[in-house]
């Protein structure tokens, strides 16, 4: 396919690169409503007719930009939770004492400070403000990590056995799995951020 | 000034209906009289916006021999939104009648 249509989804490829699914899927919609159009006014007018690549991509970014909002912070409420149960549990199970020093620190004041910031980021989410949402999920994650891995760093410290073992590479698996969710699910919401330049 | 009024359209425009983004601009077109003659690209963001709120729901379709589109229908929450949406309009538009009317 080449002409006036290629040349405006090519286009269109380029200016919605911030998110390769939502491009995929604006680019063969789109392409069908613009060969109907073609149909009746020719390949030019049609283009002409819809309106600029950069400013169809900005409206797509707007209108998405709360179910990224809401997926971000649905993304670290569910981390912060699984986090929480599964120091309770490695507490629980591996009989891990509690202390004064540096690691369990690290441990409960991060996942402490990370439920704060994920609070702070639902809050914000609230009223739209989105660069605030960003960067209290931002700590929100990185508090997040600390405390993953001091608490993973207790638990071997304390732990003897293969069950015990087990049980700290599994939930750490889980609990990695969810950091990786978190992080990719902020790349995103960073990229229509900046596709809005907010 | 149409503007705050395109979501209410677009689901009164499919009402019980399925339709692609090209038939919902053309039954625009044609049941304002002309009058909303919409920027075509505007609309596939605003389907895109009430289908992630759960207003609509969309599918791909390809007619024998015919183009593949992707057509909008109404969910639950969006025939609901609709009902809404329809009773708010009737108000504030008898509301406007009343004022304008009072001053002519």
């Amino acid at each position: 396919m080449s002409g006036p249509i290629a040349t405006y989804l090519d286009e269109l490829d380029d200016v919605l690169a911030f998110d390769p699914g939502l491009s995929r899927r604006v680019r063969a919609e789109i392409e069908s409503h613009l060969c109907d159009t073609a149909e009746q006014v020719g390949e030019a007018d049609a283009v002409r007719r819809f309106g600029r690549a950069s400013d169809i991509a900005r409206a797509y970014a707007e209108a998405a930009l709360p179910d990224r909002l809401r997926r971000s912070c649905v993304a670290a409420g569910l981390l912060g939770v699984a986090t929480l149960l599964l120091m309770r549990l490695r507490t629980v199970v591996l009989d891990i004492p509690g202390g004064a020093d540096p690691l369990t620190w690290f441990d409960r004041g991060g996942l402490v400070a990370a439920l704060a910031c994920i609070g702070a980021a639902w809050w914000m989410a609230s009223r739209r403000r989105i660069a605030l949402v960003r960067r209290w999920l931002h700590f929100a994650a990185g508090s997040l990590a600390l405390s993953v891995g001091a608490s993973l760093v207790r638990a071997f410290q304390g732990a003897s056995g293969d069950s015990a073992h087990a049980l700290i590479v599994g939930t750490a698996l889980i609990e990695l799995l969810l950091l990786g969710g978190l992080m990719a699910q902020l790349a995103r919401l960073d990229r229509y951020a900046r596709r809005l330049a907010l | 000034m149409l503007k705050g009024h395109l979501d209410a359209v677009l689901l009164a425009t499919i009402g019980d209906d399925a339709l692609h983004g090209y038939a919902i601009i053309e039954a625009i077109r044609a049941r304002s009289g002309g009058h909303f003659d919409l920027p075509e690209g505007t609309i596939y963001p605003a389907l895109h916006r009430l289908e992630l709120a759960g207003l609509l729901a969309s599918r791909w379709v390809q007619p024998n021999g015919g183009r593949k589109r992707r057509v909008y229908a109404l969910t639950d929450s969006g025939r609901q939104s609709l009902v809404e949406r329809r009773a708010g309009w009737q108000s504030f538009a008898s509301g406007i009648d009343r004022v304008l009317g009072a001053r002519a």
